[in-house]
Order: C-alpha cells, then sequence, then structure tokens
C-alpha cells in the first residue's frame, strides 16, 4: 500500500516534470551513442573484428589479441614512450607556472603586469598545427634561426626534429612554451587570496623578501600546488599526443610513438582495427584507474574531489 | 609601508627585464613568420634573423588566396565553427539546465551518468567505428557531433544555472510560464556571460581542431583548414627529410604565409577571447 502511494507519487512528480527531461533527451542521446556506445565498442579487442562481417558476428578470441599486444615490442615502445614523455613534461613543466606566477605577482606596475600576462597566454590558443608549421622553419636547419646558430658556433647544421637525441627535449620545451603561461592563472588566483596582514608583520620582524615567499606565500598556496599535481599526475597517460602527431617524422617515430599517434597510424591507416582497440582498451583502464585514485587521495588530504 | 631598499629595486628592474625576455621569446615566432612569408623568396639566405622583411613582396599570399586547399578549407572550418558551436551550446546548455534543478527526480544518477564518461572512454577506434557505421565518414557532421558536449564545460554551465535562485523560476511558473518558457526566457537571458565563454571555448576548439578531420575525412574539399595545412607542412618536412636539401624556399614562404592566414583570426580575436577565457577558468574553478 505504501509503496503504492510512493509510486503515484513518483509518477506525479516525473510528469510534472515532463518537459524537463524532453530537454534532457538530446544530451542524452549523445551521450549513449557517441560516449557509451564506443565503450561498449572495446569489445572487438576479443574479437577477431572484420570490417566486412560487423562487431556482432567477428568470431571471439578471447584474450589472444592482448597477449599479441602485450608480447610486442611496439607495445613495450609506445608505454615507455609515453610515461617518460609525460615524466618528462610533469618534472620540467610543473614548476615553471608557479615561478612564473610568483615573479609576475611581484611587478608592482599593473600595465605591465598584465600586458605580460596577456603575452604568455597567447600560445596557448594557438593549435599545434601553427606552432608546428613556425617551428619547422625556425629549427630547420637549411634557412632556419636553429641552423644559423649551429653555424655560428662553428656546428654542422643538422634537424633539430630529426634527431633522436634532441626530440624529446623538443616536446618538452615546446609544450612549456605553449601552456607555461596557460597555468600561471590559477596560481595567479591564488596568490590573491594570501592574507595580506601576513605580509605586514613579517616585514616588521625583519623577513625579506626570500623569507615572504619561503614562510609565507608558498605554503599558502601549496593546496593548489598539492591538487595540481595530484591531477597532472591523474593525466599522466594523457601525454598531449596531438603536439607529437604534428612534430613526429619517420626518424624518430620509434622514440615519441605514444598511445594516440600509433593507434592512427596503424589502426585508422592501416585497418588493424581489433590490434589498436586492445590498445584503447588498456589506456582507458589505466586512465580510469589513475583518475579515480587522484580523486580518492585529493579527498583524503582534504580537497574537494575532483570529480 | 614597503622600504625601498636597493636590493629590492635590483630585484624589480631584473625582475621587468626578465618579463620583457619572456615576453619576446613569446612573440618573436609570430613576428618571424609573418617576416618570413612577406620577404622575397629570392632573397631568403643564411643569417637572417627576419625583424624586417627581407625584400617586401606579397606574392606568396597572392598564392595563398589561389590555393584551392586554403580556400575551401576556411569555409569548411567557417562552417564547422559556426554550425557546430550552436549545436555544442543547444546541446550542452539543455542538457546542463535540467539537472541543475533539485527538483528534478534521479538527477543524481543522471548526473553520475554523465560523469562517468570523463572517467572511461571508448577511445579512438570504437568512436571511429561508431561514427563510421553511423555513415558520418567524410561529412562535416563528423567534425560536429561526435565532441557535441565537453563534460567541463557542462559542468561550468550546470555550476552557473545553479545559482540561479529557485525563487525567480518559481515565480515565473506561477505566472504561468512552461519549462521551455522559464529555459527561453529566463534562464537562456540572464546566462548572457555562461553562454559567451563556453561559446568561446567550443569556438576555438572547433577552429584549432585538426585531429578529427585526420580521422573522419578523407575527401580532400571537406577539409577544415587546419588539415589543409598539416597537409602541406608534412608534405614540405617529408622532402627534407628524404634529403632534399635545397628544399624550394618559395615554397617554404607560401607555408608561413598559410601558417599567417590560418592563424590571424585567432591573433585579430585574441585580446577579447583571453578575458573571456580567464572568466572561464575563474567560472569552472569557484566551488558550487
Amino acid at each position: 500500500m505504501q509503496l503504492q502511494v510512493k509510486m503515484t507519487k513518483m509518477l506525479q512528480l516525473l510528469l510534472r516534470d515532463k518537459n524537463l527531461y524532453f530537454m534532457l533527451l538530446p544530451g542524452l542521446v549523445y551521450f549513449i551513442v557517441f560516449r557509451y556506445f564506443p565503450m561498449a565498442g572495446l569489445i572487438i579487442a576479443f574479437k577477431d573484428y572484420d570490417i566486412f562481417k560487423g562487431i556482432q558476428d567477428s568470431p571471439w578470441v578471447g584474450l589472444d589479441i592482448f597477449r599479441e599486444v602485450f608480447s610486442s615490442s611496439d607495445f613495450k615502445d609506445i608505454l615507455f614512450n609515453t610515461l617518460l614523455i609525460s615524466f618528462y613534461k610533469l618534472i620540467f613543466g610543473f614548476p615553471v607556472p608557479i615561478l612564473l606566477a610568483l615573479l609576475l605577482n611581484e611587478i608592482r606596475f599593473r600595465f605591465f603586469q598584465r600586458l605580460s600576462q596577456t603575452i604568455l597566454y597567447l600560445p596557448h590558443f594557438i593549435s599545434w598545427v601553427v606552432i608546428g608549421g613556425i617551428m619547422l622553419t625556425l629549427l630547420s636547419p637549411n634557412y632556419g634561426i636553429a641552423g644559423d646558430i649551429m653555424r655560428l658556433f662553428g656546428v654542422e647544421p643538422f634537424n633539430l626534429l630529426g634527431s633522436r637525441d634532441y626530440f624529446r627535449s623538443i616536446l618538452v620545451v615546446s609544450d612549456i612554451w605553449r601552456n607555461a603561461g596557460w597555468g600561471t592563472i590559477i596560481y595567479l588566483a591564488a596568490l590573491t587570496q594570501v592574507d595580506p596582514t601576513l605580509y605586514e608583520a613579517a616585514v616588521v620582524d625583519g623577513a625579506n623578501k626570500w623569507k615572504q615567499t619561503w614562510h609565507i606565500t608558498l605554503p599558502s598556496i601549496a593546496p593548489v600546488i598539492i591538487l595540481l599535481l595530484i591531477l597532472d599526475i591523474g593525466r599522466i597517460m594523457n601525454v598531449g599526443f596531438e603536439q607529437i602527431l604534428i612534430l613526429q617524422n619517420p626518424l624518430v617515430r620509434d622514440i615519441s610513438d605514444v598511445f594516440e599517434t600509433y593507434v592512427y597510424r596503424v589502426g585508422i591507416q592501416r585497418g588493424e582495427y581489433s590490434f589498436t582497440a586492445a590498445l584503447d582498451f588498456f589506456k582507458s583502464v589505466v586512465s580510469a584507474v589513475l583518475i579515480i585514485s587522484a580523486h580518492r587521495i585529493s579527498k583524503r588530504l582534504g580537497q574537494e574531489g575532483l570529480l | 609601508m614597503q622600504l625601498q631598499t636597493t636590493g629590492n629595486r635590483i630585484f624589480q628592474y631584473s625582475n621587468a627585464v626578465l618579463f620583457v625576455i619572456i615576453s619576446i621569446v613569446m612573440l618573436y615566432p609570430f613576428w618571424y613568420v609573418v617576416m618570413f612569408s612577406l620577404s622575397d623568396p629570392s632573397n631568403v639566405s643564411v643569417n637572417n634573423l627576419y625583424l624586417l622583411p627581407n625584400g617586401f613582396t606579397l606574392a606568396s599570399y597572392q598564392n595563398v588566396l589561389k590555393s584551392p586547399l586554403i580556400f575551401s578549407g576556411f569555409a569548411n572550418t567557417l562552417i564547422i565553427t559556426i554550425v557546430g558551436t550552436f549545436i555544442n551550446l543547444g546541446l550542452t546548455a539543455l542538457t546542463a539546465y535540467p539537472i541543475s534543478r533539485n527538483r528534478l527526480v534521479g538527477r543524481v544518477y543522471l548526473f553520475a551518468f554523465i560523469m562517468f564518461t570523463m572517467i572511461f572512454q571508448g577511445g579512438i577506434i570504437p568512436t571511429y567505428l561508431i561514427v563510421r557505421s553511423l555513415g558520418l565518414l567524410d561529412t562535416l557532421w563528423a567534425l560536429m557531433l561526435p565532441l557535441a558536449i565537453n563534460v567541463y564545460n557542462l559542468l561550468i554551465m550546470m555550476k552557473f544555472f545553479k545559482n540561479i535562485p529557485d525563487s525567480l523560476i518559481e515565480a515565473a511558473y506561477i505566472d504561468g510560464c512552461s519549462d521551455w518558457g522559464v529555459f527561453f526566457r529566463i534562464v537562456c537571458r540572464i546566462s548572457g556571460p555562461v553562454f559567451a565563454v563556453i561559446g568561446l571555448f567550443y569556438a576555438v576548439q572547433h577552429w584549432n581542431d585538426f585531429f578529427q578531420g585526420m580521422l573522419y575525412l578523407n575527401n580532400q574539399q571537406l577539409w577544415p583548414l587546419q588539415v589543409g595545412l598539416r597537409n602541406l607542412l608534412i608534405g614540405g618536412q617529408m622532402a627534407e627529410q628524404m634529403g632534399a636539401m635545397e628544399t624550394n624556399v618559395s615554397s617554404e614562404s607560401f607555408k608561413m604565409a598559410s601558417v599567417v592566414v590560418t592563424v590571424l583570426p585567432i591573433l585579430l580575436l585574441y585580446p577579447f577571447l583571453q578575458k573571456f577565457f580567464v572568466k572561464g577558468i575563474m567560472l569552472g574553478s569557484v566551488k558550487g
């Protein structure tokens, strides 16, 4: 009896808001078709997918494809490259926005501060295709500045983008060039939240700039730094493949191939769908574990969750 | 209060100088391409920093305007950016609004249903197969529909809608407004800023995207600008790799002119874009 009352109440509420549910419909269809169907589509990693038979009629092969993936040298290469390039970008790239924000914050002349900030953000709005195009010219041994500088130091000009020794460093440096400025926004916002009376007290106590930064500023923004660090570690599998896709060339392919660039070349272009879907599957599972862990850790540290 | 010690003053000056240098590092590459593209290809030689064009000519730009790939690319990118952004905004707002209302039964489950897609993703191949099975390959829809809703943007919008006072919406209901009436006449009307911010997020994403185009379009006539440009650049790079050291320099300034044409709309809108983007980041980080 009580259940019935509850049900009618529920039904009334659903009917009252039927228009709101109608509004949701296109969005839900979108999520089902373009987000959930692909998840289901990952089952082709357990099948010998045949384009003509379709997903349903392709034969099951169990874990054969995963065995093939895990024993292949390509898989080891792309996993190693993904982790290494991500790690480099994190180690060298993570501190830069913090430093820039601290220094920007010290500029007294407001107009100059604003202008510097605006210029710092600029490359973030430019596509990797365009940046790649600029880099190809700048770094060209024939007519680029890199070639001129090498000649200046008496080095025979060579193509930096084709060099196995320099390619990964170029990825890291150009990534910092494009994104470090943008990364300062959150730190600058955090810096404005620091209580100014703390600085006044410190000045009375005779603390210099270094001591103020070390004992007041950094501890004040430490929660933000830790949160962003956890967030970045949670995204370590996402290495910024668009940049690599643009700058990559056959000379450095094996040291720069990551999941997406490999999946694009071997899966989409050569049609090895099952093998590359297994790579997609692996990457998705690892990413999910990392994101959930990052979320848990940040909650444990007393931050609001990331999700 | 602050004592202007000598040390402090030295720090202030060197800090300012540092940011002047950083600004030059940020801006010079753009200046360089513009100067390169305006230079006379026959004058291009070593030891040239391109502070100014070396033998001014607009020939490269004339070639760019005559190039069918750039021309159709520009048109395709405009279509994708405008139509795509409308689809993005419509779908995102229509999804965000109902879930932002506390009275909606089941909103927690609907929210979880959407959030799950942030944690687990199907990946490139399965998404490609879905797009193909829907018959969207080699249509511009393939660049607009698969990424129609960005969950981050959805969250920003939801936060904004949540802050609309319930009393305002209740009052509209009492005045005889339907849910649709409330959505269009009240919610959309007072949400101008968030629509602008999110719309620009989507628009810049469409303008700069090339991977979707590479994935789904074989037909060159449908290529957006970025894909056409990539093809141009990669083609040249390959030639250089293959040992053709004497690359055709005039094709090089043609490439740089194409780069300038591609990036110009963003650079012109930049002061305006930048303000809205920063606002968007702040909207996203406000707890709600």
